[in-house]
C-alpha cells in the first residue's frame, strides 16, 4: 500500500525534525529550531495525506472504512494527534524547544507501527464488532486524549531537565495539556461505554481495557485535585510522567499481558 | 497556592465528620485507593473457578484472597463502600461549597470590590493629556463589546470601567461532580433493575423465558422469540463479515414482528434487548444407511439429533444420544440407543467409516452413518438495562462540565481612570479564577489596542 510506504518515510522525517530540534536546544541556534519546524509541518501534511489515502485505498479494496480499525492504524493516528497538539504547544505558548521532547513520542509510535514485525500494516476488513459509527468517535477521542498525555509527558521531562527559574509557562502549558487529555479521555471512555452497550448489552464489564482506562482516568483526576491542593511544577511533572505510564499500559500492556474484549485489535 | 477567588466554605462550626466528608484530601485518598484496587483486580484473574486459583496460587493463598474478596473485587462489599464514600464525598463537598458559590454566580446586583481594584489596579498604565471625561468617551468604543456589558463605578475623582464574564463557569465543577453521582445511580439501577444473560438457540427454537444469572429462576419475557434463521458471512480473506439472526416475535400465539439481530444492531422489544453475541454449529440430523446383512441392499434412515426414529418392519426404535467428530482415531461416530419392541435396550456406536461397528445380532441389517447434518445455533445476549439512560446523561454532563470547568473562566477586566493634574492616567487590569496566562494575554492585547488608539 502506498499509504504505509509514505508513513514509513514520514517516520524518519519526524526523526530528522527531532534531531534539528535537539541541535537547536543544545547549541542554542534559532536556525535549527526553524528547520525542525519546517520539516515537522511538511511531514505532518504528508502524514495527514497518508491517513486520507488509506481511507481511499480501503474503499478501492471494496472494504471501505475509516482508518482506525487495527493496531497499526491506531498508532498512526496516535502519532498524528501528538503532532497536532505539539503545534498547539509550539504556537500558542511559543515554546521553541518543545519539539525536542514531544516529537520523539510520535516518532517512536510510528517506528513501532512501521517496523515491528508483529504489526501488520495491511488494510483489513471490519469484523462485525467494529462495524459501528461509534468506532470513529471512540478512536478519535481516545487517541487525542492519549496524544495530549504524551505531549504532557514530554513537557514534563522538559520541565525536569530545564535549568531555569522561569518555568511557569511550561508548567501552565503542561497543566493545560493534562486538562485537554482528561477531557478527551473522559469522552473516549464515555463513547466506549455507550458503544459497548449497543454491541454487547453491557456498558461496563470490568474488562481489563475498560478497567485500565478507568485507572488512567483516576490518575489524572488525582493530578487535577492535587493541583487544587497547591501542587505544581516538579510534582505535577513527575505525576504526569506516571500518568503517561498508565496510558502506555492501557494502550499496549493490556493488549499483550491481559486478555479481554479489545483482543481483536491485534 | 490557592486559586484566586477560590470559593471556600465559611469557617463556621462544622461537625468533624461533615468536614472530612467535604474535604478534597478525602477525594484524593479515595481516588488513589480506587486506582490501586482496580489495578489489583486486573492482576488477579476475577471470577474464575476455585480449582484454577488453587493450582495457580496454592490453597492458603487462595483462601486469603477469597477472604479479602479479591477474587470478585469489583463487586465486593469494600469496593462498593469506596464508591459509596466517593459519592458521599462529592455530594457533601458540593452542598458545602455551592451555597457560597451561588451568591457569586447569581449576585443580587453587579458588584466590584473597588478597594481591592484600587489597591492593585495592575501594571499596564497609560497617560493622557485630556481630562477623564474626554478619555472615557474615547475609551468606551474600544472597551465595550469585548466582555459583555460595560459597568461603571465612580469613587471620588476615580472612575472604574469594568466588565465581567463567565460567572456561570464556576458551576462547571459541580456539574462534573453531579455526573459522577449520576454514574453511581446508573450502577445501582443496573444492579437492581437490570440483568444480562446469554442463551443459545438453534434455528427454529422458540424462547419465552430466559435464565437469570446466578439464580435458578427464569425471567418471563412476556412474549416469545423464535429464531428463524442464522447466517454467518465471511470476507474472501476468511475474516467474519456479518452475523445475523432472523427472528420473529410472537405474542399470544401470533407473529407480531419480523426482524433481525446483528452485531452492533440489537433488537429491543418491550424493554428487553437482544444482542448477537456468538454462534455455533450443532448436529441436526443423523443420516444412516441400513445395510442388509445378506443382500447388501441399503435403506436410508434419518434420525433427528436427540430424538427417536422408528426402524422399518416394526423392529423397534433408534434414538441418537451423542455425536463425536473422532472416536478412537476412526473418524466421526454417533452413539445410539436401540430399543427393541419388547423394551430391551442396547447402546451402540455407529461409525461413518467403519462397518465393523453398528451391528446387532437380532437385526437383519447393520448401520452405517452416511452424514451428520449440522445446523446453526445463535448465541444471544438478553439484557434489560435501566442504567443506560443515566450513563448517557452522566456522559454528556461530565464532558460538558469538564469543558466548562477548565476552558471557561470567571473574569473581570477593568480600566481605572484617575485624574492627574490636567490629564488622566488609565490603568488596565483584571482578575480571573483560572487560566491566568489567558487573562494576561487578553490584557496585553487590550493594552496594545489602547496604545495604538488615537486618544489625545
Amino acid at each position: 500500500m502506498l499509504s504505509s510506504k509514505i508513513l514509513a518515510v514520514v517516520t524518519f522525517s519526524y526523526l530528522a525534525a527531532v534531531i534539528f530540534y535537539l541541535i537547536a536546544l543544545i547549541f542554542k541556534t534559532k536556525i535549527g529550531q526553524r528547520i525542525g519546524l519546517i520539516i515537522t509541518i511538511g511531514t505532518f501534511v504528508a502524514h495527514t495525506a497518508a491517513i486520507i489515502l488509506r481511507w481511499v485505498e480501503s474503499h478501492n479494496l471494496g472494504i471501505g472504512h475509516a482508518p482506525f480499525a487495527n493496531f497499526y492504524e491506531s498508532l498512526v493516528f496516535f502519532a498524528w494527534a501528538i503532532i497536532l497538539l505539539h503545534f498547539l504547544a509550539e504556537y500558542k505558548y511559543k515554546l521553541a524547544h518543545a519539539g525536542a521532547f514531544t516529537l520523539p513520542f510520535a516518532f517512536l509510535g510510528l517506528a513501532y507501527a512501521s517496523f515491528s514485525p508483529g504489526i501488520s500494516s495491511r488494510i483489513e476488513p471490519l469484523v462485525p464488532a467494529l462495524q459501528s459509527n461509534w468506532l470513529i468517535a471512540h478512536v478519535i477521542t481516545c487517541f487525542i486524549g492519549y496524544g495530549a498525555f504524551a505531549v504532557s509527558c514530554g513537557l514534563s521531562i522538559a520541565y525536569l531537565l530545564k535549568r531555569s527559574n522561569d518555568k511557569k509557562d511550561l508548567d501552565a502549558l503542561n497543566y493545560r495539556m493534562i486538562i485537554f487529555g482528561f477531557l478527551f479521555l473522559t469522552a473516549g471512555i464515555a463513547t466506549g461505554s455507550i458503544w459497548a452497550h449497543s454491541a454487547w448489552g453491557a456498558y461496563w464489564q470490568w474488562d481489563p481495557k475498560e478497567t485500565w482506562s478507568l485507572i488512567t482516568w483516576f490518575v489524572y483526576a488525582i493530578i487535577l485535585h492535587v493541583r487544587l491542593r497547591g501542587w505544581h511544577g516538579k510534582k505535577i511533572a513527575l505525576f504526569s510522567i506516571g500518568g503517561f505510564l498508565s496510558v502506555l499500559f492501557t494502550y499496549f500492556g493490556v493488549n499483550f499481558l491481559l486478555s479481554g474484549l479489545h483482543s481483536y485489535i491485534n | 497556592m490557592k486559586p484566586e477567588n477560590s470559593p471556600s466554605a465559611p469557617p463556621e462550626k462544622r461537625q468533624p465528620i461533615w468536614k472530612s466528608l467535604a474535604s478534597v484530601n478525602l477525594t484524593i485518598f479515595l481516588l488513589i485507593f480506587l486506582a490501586v484496587s482496580s489495578i489489583v483486580g486486573t492482576l488477579i484473574p476475577q471470577n474464575e473457578a476455585p480449582a484454577m486459583y488453587i493450582q495457580r496460587y496454592g490453597y492458603g493463598t487462595y483462601q486469603l484472597l477469597d477472604s479479602l474478596s479479591l477474587l470478585d473485587l469489583y463487586h465486593s462489599g469494600w469496593f462498593r463502600l469506596l464508591l459509596l464514600l466517593l459519592a458521599l464525598n462529592l455530594i457533601v463537598c458540593t452542598t458545602d461549597r455551592l451555597r457560597h458559590v451561588w451568591d457569586i454566580v447569581f449576585p443580587k446586583e453587579k458588584r466590584l470590590n473597588e478597594n481591592a481594584v484600587l489597591a492593585k489596579p495592575g501594571t499596564r498604565a497609560l497617560k493622557y493629556k485630556a481630562n477623564p471625561s474626554v478619555v472615557k468617551a474615547a475609551l468606551l468604543p474600544i472597551l465595550s463589546g469585548k466582555l459583555g456589558d460595560l459597568n461603571e463605578t465612580t469613587t471620588g475623582s476615580t472612575t472604574i470601567l469594568w466588565q465581567e464574564k463567565g460567572r456561570l463557569s464556576r458551576l462547571g465543577v459541580y456539574v462534573v461532580h453531579l455526573s459522577v453521582v449520576i454514574f453511581y445511580i446508573a450502577g445501582i439501577a443496573s444492579s437492581l433493575g437490570g440483568f444480562i444473560t446469554s442463551i443459545n438457540l438453534p434455528e427454529g427454537a422458540v424462547v419465552e423465558q430466559v435464565p437469570l444469572p446466578n439464580t435458578n429462576v427464569g425471567y418471563n419475557l412476556g412474549f416469545a422469540l423464535r429464531v428463524d434463521k442464522f447466517e454467518a458471512q465471511f470476507y474472501p480473506t476468511g475474516e467474519p463479515r456479518d452475523y445475523r439472526s432472523d427472528i420473529t416475535i410472537i405474542e399470544n400465539g401470533k407473529p407480531v414482528l419480523n426482524g433481525n439481530i446483528r452485531v452492533n444492531h440489537p433488537l429491543t422489544y418491550r424493554g428487553i434487548t437482544f444482542y448477537q453475541a456468538s454462534y455455533g454449529r450443532f448436529p441436526k440430523t443423523i443420516e444412516l444407511n441400513l445395510v442388509d446383512k445378506t443382500s447388501g441392499k441399503t435403506l436410508p434412515l434419518s434420525v433427528p439429533f436427540g430424538q427417536e426414529a422408528i426402524l422399518p418392519d416394526g423392529l423397534g426404535t433408534l434414538r441418537s444420544l451423542r455425536v463425536e467428530p473422532n472416536v478412537m482415531d476412526m473418524g466421526p461416530a454417533v452413539q445410539m440407543l436401540l430399543t427393541s419392541p419388547e423394551g430391551g435396550q442396547t447402546d451402540l456406536w455407529i461409525f461413518k467409516n467403519n462397518p465393523d461397528f453398528g451391528r446387532v445380532k437380532k437385526l437383519p441389517y447393520r448401520f452405517l452413518v452416511t452424514e451428520v447434518r449440522e445446523g446453526f445455533y445463535t448465541g444471544l445476549q438478553v439484557a434489560k438495562e435501566p442504567g443506560i439512560l443515566f450513563v448517557w446523561a452522566g456522559s454528556i454532563l461530565m464532558v460538558v462540565g469538564i469543558a466548562v470547568t477548565f476552558f471557561m473562566s470567571h473574569r473581570k477586566i477593568w480600566a481605572v481612570l484617575e485624574k492627574k493634574g490636567e490629564g488622566t492616567t488609565v490603568t488596565i487590569g483584571g482578575q480571573t479564577n483560572k487560566n491566568k496566562l489567558g487573562l494576561e494575554e487578553r490584557l496585553d492585547n487590550l493594552y496594545l489596542r489602547l496604545q495604538e488608539a488615537d486618544i489625545k
